[in-house]
């Protein structure tokens, strides 16, 4: 049978009854147009003597200044905010105070302004026990094998493995010779050669077996892993039930000494603009940048909300201000150059 | 996405025609799930909830999940075209009991001329871009009519998978007490703008509901909701003609059949409860042709008079034992 549908077939106005509860409803954040992390170090690092913390912020100083003179904001007042991530995930002592009061005197002298501080901790496990990492943990999604992929295939990662692409491979000829051969890597979405890359986005410690609150719970993230979560935070795109999946507390006067206790991002300039951002710049060590790779192919291969794309996307063509859809498109890095 | 009609350097090329499966099956748990289990069982995702209706009927919609997908595409003539990109899919529980997989690929020709780095994909969830040039209604067609093949798009299956994530949820006991096949509809629109949308829909003799349309994309979302009540009461209707069938069956107690169909699906017939109202016009159409409410309630009152038999039947061996 065929239909065609008539005219007026738009009853709207004569309805009397609605209901459909949104499960979710995404919340509107104040976003600043440019988050800059300035600078970041190992917690031996920080441990460790004043100078190499002070010189570090001092090579940070110029290219924040000229972040801040070149942000993307369409036609509107710049806002940018800084942040800083401590590294306390792997390792950690009980003196966050003096650590604390050390990086903030240090930052200041070399006049870089750290208006938010948060923990690698808390991207992987909030203060309050929510396990924040699977939820992108559960959004990444393989890239499909080419010419193969026809839609049954379980979308997540089930080894704590991602790659883009398919591994080198030794593959046994069964033929007369019975020779060995070799088949190259290969990079999914190469363009002419590849660059094959494999990260390890967590390593599951539970005995086999056990339940999976268990497992989830010993499952420790590679530091690749949590980056990528803290940088999808920064960007505003990470929920939880439609809130940012770690929030703002502001700085209530004291520093406890021990890292849990410690809040997940807080707000040490009372002047500060949004942490959340349209866009982030990382300043950092040269040896981050095999780090930094493993964090873009993770982010290329997560797959946001839709409502929350959506609501970030509406806002900034709302005020004029271009965004990538390609959300690693909105991450940038400076390294500093090595050998100091 | 509708946008104003001036070009806008940073749109998107848009879909052209898109494509989709539902699949229908029993949930297998032995009591229908109470909305909040059913809330519970389908927030298939960390940090959001599953959508809900209580009235008049109760409905819970998963959020979306993605699938990847680098596959071709079934047409009548020429070769098949590529696609790249990914498939989008949501579980669908009504009545607590009836559990449909829904997915469905937007499909953007002319795209490119190579498979992209996969950023490009992840950010265009639930759409595939074809690398080869393709004709939209030959994709239709084709889609609908094609012979499984190892290499093509195969929807059915996304939606199978997303419905046997139930099977693994702790509120499901997986001791449902009738036995159903699960049905599939295949649908497949033409995006086109402007024009009066038109739809058309056919029963295979496999079995299969076919749905095509010529709609404008705003419609798009409207129309996936009607395949899916579609599917919904096809499915109804020919799991309450199987148990019926079942129960006429040599060797079979009639009532084992009818008792768990009459409790599972006596009451869930209702086609208008969630049908979109911009969606009535086609539904009364294929009531007016096909009759599948009436279909319906012959099925349910021969099952019913079977049972009044089989009453009575009972009633007359007791008094008859009595008398002897």
């Amino acid at each position: 049978m065929t239909a065609v549908m008539p005219p007026r077939a738009s009853e709207d106005s004569s309805r009397v009854f609605s209901e459909r509860s949104q499960g979710t409803v995404v919340e509107n954040v104040a976003l600043s147009h440019l988050s800059v992390e300035v600078g970041h170090f190992y917690m031996d690092d920080l441990e460790n003597g004043e100078k190499p913390i002070f010189e570090q912020f001092k090579r940070v100083k110029p290219w924040l200044d000229a972040a801040v003179a070149s942000v993307v904001r369409g036609e509107e007042k710049p806002r940018v905010s800084t942040c800083f991530l401590i590294d306390d995930y792997f390792q950690r002592w009980p003196d966050a105070s003096q650590i604390m009061e050390k990086l903030l005197r240090l930052a200041a002298e070399a006049g870089v302004t750290i208006d938010y501080v948060a923990r690698e901790s808390a991207c992987a496990r909030r203060l309050d026990g929510f396990q924040v990492a699977e939820l992108v943990a559960r959004r990444i999604l393989e890239e499909p094998e080419p010419e193969k992929a026809t839609g049954g295939r379980p979308p997540t990662s089930q080894s704590g493995w991602l790659s883009n692409g398919r591994p080198p491979r030794e593959a046994t000829v069964l033929s007369v010779m019975e020779s060995h051969d070799w088949e190259a890597a290969l990079e999914y979405g190469k363009r002419n050669h590849s660059i094959f890359l494999d990260v390890e986005l967590w390593k599951d410690r539970a005995k086999p077996g056990a339940d999976e609150e268990e497992v989830l719970r010993q499952r420790l993230y590679s530091c690749p892993f949590l980056a990528a979560v803290w940088q999808l935070v920064r960007l505003g795109l990470l929920r939880k039930d439609g809130a940012p999946a770690l929030e703002v507390t502001e700085f209530d006067g004291v520093w406890r000494d021990e890292w849990s206790q410690f809040p997940d991002i807080v707000r040490v300039n009372p002047h500060a603009k949004p942490f959340y951002a349209y866009r982030s710049l990382s300043i950092m060590p040269q040896h981050f940048l095999g780090i930094e790779h493993a964090v873009r192919t993770i982010i290329d291969h997560v797959l946001l909300d839709q409502p929350v794309v959506e609501s970030l996307r509406a806002r900034a063509e709302l005020k004029n201000i271009p965004l990538p859809t390609a959300v690693a498109d909105r991450i940038s890095h400076h390294f500093l150059e090595g050998g100091q | 996405m509708a946008g104003p009609e001036a070009p806008d350097p940073r749109a998107q090329p848009r879909p052209q025609v898109v494509l989709g499966a539902v699949t229908t099956g029993l949930l297998n748990t032995s009591e229908p799930l109470p909305l909040e289990a059913a809330q519970q069982a389908l927030a298939l995702l960390p940090g959001v909830s599953a959508d809900w209706r209580r009235h008049p009927i109760e409905q819970v919609v998963s959020p979306d999940l993605f699938f990847g997908l680098d596959c071709r595409l079934a047409v009548r003539s020429g070769s098949q075209p590529r696609v790249i990109g990914t498939a989008r899919a949501r579980a669908v529980l009504t009545a607590g009991h009836v559990l449909q997989g829904s997915a469905s690929v937007a499909v953007v020709l002319d795209a490119s001329k190579r498979r992209m780095p996969w950023a490009h994909y992840a950010a265009r969830t639930g759409v595939v871009e074809a690398i080869n040039k393709a004709d939209p209604a030959d994709l239709v067609t084709g889609f609908l009519h094609a012979r499984p093949g190892s290499a093509l798009l195969d929807l059915g299956k996304t939606g199978s998978y997303v419905m046997s994530l139930l099977d693994r949820v702790p509120q499901v006991d997986r001791q449902a007490r009738l036995k159903t096949h699960s049905c599939r509809l295949l649908w497949a629109a033409h995006l086109q703008e402007g024009v009066e949308p038109e739809g058309r829909v056919e029963a295979g003799d496999d079995g299969v509901f076919r749905v095509r349309m010529s709609t404008p994309s705003a419609l798009l979302p409207r129309f996936v909701e009607f395949c899916e009540v579609l599917a919904l009461h096809d499915w109804l209707l020919s799991a309450l003609k199987n148990a019926f069938d079942r129960s006429a069956r040599p060797g079979r107690r009639a009532e084992d059949e009818i008792d768990p169909a009459l409790s599972y699906l006596g009451h869930v017939w209702n086609p208008t409860a969630h049908l979109p109202h911009e969606m009535r016009w086609l539904w009364r159409a294929l009531e007016d042709e096909a009759q599948l409410t009436w279909e319906w309630q012959s099925t349910l009152t021969r099952v019913r008079d079977k049972v009044t038999l089989l009453t009575r039947k009972a009633i007359e061996d007791t008094l008859n034992k009595e008398s002897v």
